[in-house]
């Protein structure tokens, strides 16, 4: 059966052969020093691939997680990312800060409003921060015009 | 040198960096003393605030942060039996006994003067060992580079997690990703996958956002969480005089443990959880009455949080000397001094010998700060333990997104810092640490220099061997190499053996 030993061993072995392919055209200078990498990476995966196939009783990577808590915050990061270059960062922010404030909420006491409230104090904080204190530009979106 | 000490000195007394520095104080032991949020966590969070300070109120800021998060975690560690950072793992074994006792000023007195104590005398070993050292760096050479990355990267593939192989692994994952961009020697394009964003590399400050933030995030809400107890203390009259002479009367105790402290904190990848533990059953094994360990005793709590302290300064010695973090959070200080375009290593001392020294000087005063911090602000820190995480760790997110973007002001750095975030939880429920990875990146730009630079050498001089391994300096690095590259086997054998024999009594 498969384990996160099998697995992640399997996964660097794949990675150190395209890497190998992408630095094939590399200059001897060049190429070197990244190839003992490779190199040196294949092998110790490979040793782990075996010990891996050999030891049996090895514990699930994800043992006890709670996909239905993990999964929407993944997922949650991601579209803050995307929502960052759409509606730029003042909006994307406010959104997910109060989304996953209610959200993240098991005592159930976080009204909408109130997870509101605070997500845009807090955005509103870091925004003129960044923007008038350290001149940082913050993204406006796509929408906007960025 | 008296001109930088001078300057140091002036740069400190200066309002607005001393203001930054305690500020640090402060914001490090709140941070520090909330269970899931780690020292690293909160300066990698804070780095991109301080890229548009100057280079003194930045660093005296992240040292002053440094040094709050590692004593913070002592107060979770003591009111609620959970290390607020991994530090404090050795604090939880009389502190939260003596909680349960009724005693949590005790331990939390004891913890502060501790503390304070043990971080002023790491700072100043840090303060007298780093400048001797860093002249013996300036005598390095591409080989002795290329030795000194080799001995780093097998000293934390072996520390830095419960598996060697996996260790090593990590190492070279990261040493792949520092091949990323423009070859230091010949300028070649490499491993961009036709991505222009990659062309320059990858900003190390935004992989460790990624690597150190967004993992912790994560675990924070991978399973359900629970508040703790209420916690609540009086302040009694006299109790904390009472303590800190009886600490006064054991400075054996707290030297002691700060020099372990210190020293551990100079071996790359053995941070203050290991000086803790190690400082903590020295204690255990000096004491009088060692069967009072465990149940309640103060030295345990002395013992555990001068060494964690100490070894703040400590785990500064290998990066202010020859650019190797000691410790996570200083991997955290090589990205912000790389900010502010110094290299760390030993042309700080001559190059920036002013802003090096206000550094090292601060660290002194950032714990005075913090003792007295701890002293009167313990109590009220306590009450945030209990922060909910679903502020937390939204917060967490947000702060990551803003400063990653804030360094370069592109929004491709975000998605970097993300996709690093995301691989480095998968690594870690692998049972791969982000610390060799991140070293192997920091290193590899220092081994790839040394390994090229050292074969042209050995072929205009004839010989790979000579250059190699003959310099008296290299030999050294290559011994240590060896050592720390063995010691795994060697303490793995010696574990075995008793289990053999209680095997074969069975």
């Amino acid at each position: 059966m498969l384990n996160k030993d099998i697995i992640s061993a399997a996964i660097i072995l794949i990675i150190s052969g395209i890497f190998w392919s992408e630095g094939s055209g590399l200059s001897e200078m060049g190429g070197f020093f990244p190839r003992i990498i490779i190199i040196v990476l294949a092998l110790f995966s490979g040793i782990q691939l075996i010990q891996s196939l050999i030891k049996k009783n090895i514990e699930p990577a994800f043992a006890g997680v709670e996909a239905k808590r993990l999964i929407p915050m993944i997922i949650g990061v991601i579209a803050y990312v995307g929502a960052i270059i759409l509606i730029g960062f003042a909006l994307a922010s406010l959104l997910f800060l109060a989304v996953f404030f209610k959200l993240l909420d098991n005592t159930k006491k976080v009204s909408p409003v109130k997870s509101v409230v605070i997500a845009s104090l807090i955005t509103a904080v870091f925004y003129g921060v960044f923007n008038y204190a350290f001149l940082v530009p913050l993204p406006v979106g796509i929408v906007f015009g960025g | 040198m008296p001109a930088d000490f001078i300057a140091a000195l002036s740069n400190i007394a200066q309002p607005t960096n001393f203001l930054i520095m305690a500020i640090g104080v402060g914001f490090g032991i709140i941070v520090g003393a909330l269970p899931g949020l780690t020292a690293t966590m909160a300066m990698a969070l804070l780095v991109p605030f301080t890229f548009t300070m100057d280079a003194v109120p930045a660093l005296m800021g992240l040292g002053g942060i440094y040094v709050g998060a590692i004593y913070g975690g002592c107060i979770a560690a003591i009111l609620v039996n959970t290390p607020g950072t991994p530090s404090a793992i050795a604090t939880t074994f009389d502190g939260f006994p003596l909680t349960k006792k009724g005693k949590a000023e005790h331990a939390l007195v004891t913890a502060a003067f501790s503390s304070a104590v043990g971080g002023v005398i790491g700072a100043v070993v840090l303060l007298l060992l780093s400048p001797p050292l860093a002249s013996i760096a300036l005598k390095f050479g591409p080989p002795e580079y290329f030795w000194l990355s080799i001995f780093g990267l097998t000293i934390i593939a072996t520390l830095a997690s419960g598996s060697m192989l996996k260790g090593l692994i990590g190492g070279g994952i990261g040493l792949l990703l520092s091949q990323i961009g423009i070859a230091p020697l010949g300028g070649e394009m490499r491993f961009t996958f036709g991505l222009y964003q990659l062309q320059a590399g990858l900003s190390l400050i935004v992989v460790l956002i990624g690597f150190f933030c967004i993992p912790e995030v994560l675990s924070m809400i991978e399973k359900k969480f629970s508040q703790h107890d209420s916690i609540n203390y009086k302040p009694q009259k006299g109790v904390a005089k009472g303590i800190i002479s009886d600490l006064i009367k054991k400075p054996i105790l707290l030297l002691r443990s700060a020099v372990i402290g210190a020293f551990v904190g100079i071996v790359p990848g053995a941070g203050g959880n290991i000086a803790g533990l190690v400082s903590y059953n020295e204690a255990v094994r000096w004491s009088k009455k060692p069967k009072e360990f465990g149940k309640g005793n103060i030295d345990g709590v002395a013992a555990s949080e001068a060494a964690n302290n100490a070894e703040v300064g400590g785990s500064l010695v290998p990066l202010m000397t020859l650019g190797i973090p000691g410790a996570a959070p200083a991997a955290i200080l090589l990205g912000a001094l790389m900010l502010q375009g110094m290299r760390p290593g030993p042309e700080l001392y001559i190059n920036y010998g002013d802003i090096t020294y206000t550094f090292l000087f601060s660290l002194i005063v950032a714990n005075i700060v913090m003792g007295v911090m701890a002293f009167y602000g313990a109590r009220h820190v306590a009450k945030l333990i209990n922060l909910p995480v679903s502020y937390l760790a939204p917060m967490v997110v947000f702060m990551t997104v803003i400063g990653s973007y804030a360094i370069r002001n592109n929004i491709v750095d975000v998605i970097i810092m993300i996709l690093f975030g995301l691989v480095g939880y998968v690594t870690k429920k692998a049972g791969f640490h982000p610390g060799p990875i991140v070293l192997g990146l920091i290193l590899g730009p220092i081994a790839e220099n040394g390994l090229v630079q050292s074969m042209l050498m050995g072929k205009s001089a004839g010989s790979m061997f000579e250059v190699f391994f003959t310099r008296p300096l290299s030999i050294i690095l290559i011994l240590l190499c060896l050592v720390s590259a063995g010691w795994p086997l060697i303490s793995n054998l010696r574990n075995k053996t008793p289990d053999k024999e209680a095997d074969a009594n069975a």
